[in-house]
């Protein structure tokens, strides 16, 4: 599908931090940042890569300004199993950042900061933070449509386990 | 693992001293005496700490009322894991195709302009 070979892939840092109701993750691309936020705030690219490969996206509005809505469902290929979000855009500021809330469901929604940050030589490092009303919340939108990859997980967990209480 | 206990084991984990607690008791059990020798700390204080963990379900203790050892619980250290890992591949996988759309884009544009 693509013309040129797919570049190398970037790794996405996490950071987790604990007693807190808030995730900070970052992550670099190969592409100018004025086309990394181009997609990104544009409904219309959301379905081409948002949302796990097994479901289809499927954007219902995307009114990206101030105080407009979005709405987005993850669908199952068979069409059984629907993820509902949707939120509200904020702290609009082309082309460095913007912030959305971020509901699933029906349950109680927080919000996400996108920063886009031009690392020259048409690079772009993006950083967002996620602050979850509660960890009910936050558990649910990890597992939405995720439990195989939760039990999958549970297969690398003797090596995690050692970082987590291994000493400074 | 109800959230409120995943809740309290991410804040339990929220201290320094208390991972340097668990990362001892990874090692084995032992008693409160030893896990203070360590740490510049007094005996009530490292007790405050071991109430937290225990009530997070991330430590036991023995019941053994001269000595009460102290041992490790691995499964909400596991669960917290768990919960992160899961995060992780939603928003790697995201990502990954982010990119792979970002390059046929790019691709096309360049395409365009020459």
């Amino acid at each position: 599908m693509a013309d040129a070979a797919p570049k190398s892939r970037h790794k996405l840092h996490v950071e987790v931090p604990p007693g807190e109701h808030t995730v900070f993750m970052r992550r670099e691309f190969d592409y100018p940042r004025e086309l990394v936020w181009r997609v990104y705030t544009d409904g219309q690219q959301m379905k081409h890569w948002w949302g796990p490969s097994k479901y289809d996206t499927v954007v219902h509005e995307f009114d990206f300004r101030n105080g407009g809505k979005w709405r987005v469902d993850n669908v199952s290929k068979d069409g059984k199993d629907v993820h509902p979000f949707k939120g509200e855009f904020s702290n609009i500021q082309p082309i460095d950042e913007f912030t959305w809330t971020f509901g699933y469901a029906d349950m109680p929604a927080g919000s996400e900061t996108y920063k886009f940050i031009d690392l020259g030589e048409g690079r772009t490092r993006l950083e967002t933070i996620s602050i979850f009303p509660d960890v009910a919340t936050r558990d649910a939108i990890a597992s939405g449509g995720m439990e195989e990859g939760a039990r999958e997980t549970y297969d690398r967990l003797d090596a995690l386990l050692a970082k987590s209480t291994g000493a400074k | 693992m109800t959230p409120d206990r995943l809740d309290a084991a991410f804040s339990a984990l929220a201290d320094p001293t208390r991972r340097a607690i668990l990362a001892r008791l990874a090692l084995g059990e032992t008693t409160v005496n030893e896990l203070a020798e360590p740490f510049d700390m007094s005996l009530p204080n490292i007790s405050k700490h071991l109430k937290v963990l225990e009530g997070a379900g991330l430590i036991s203790r023995s019941r053994d009322a001269q000595r009460r050892p102290c041992k490790i619980e691995p499964e909400p250290l596991k669960e917290v894991s768990v919960w992160i890992e899961t995060y992780r591949k939603l928003w790697e996988e995201r990502f990954d195709r982010l990119d792979d759309y970002l390059n046929t884009l790019h691709a096309r544009e360049e395409s365009q302009n020459g």
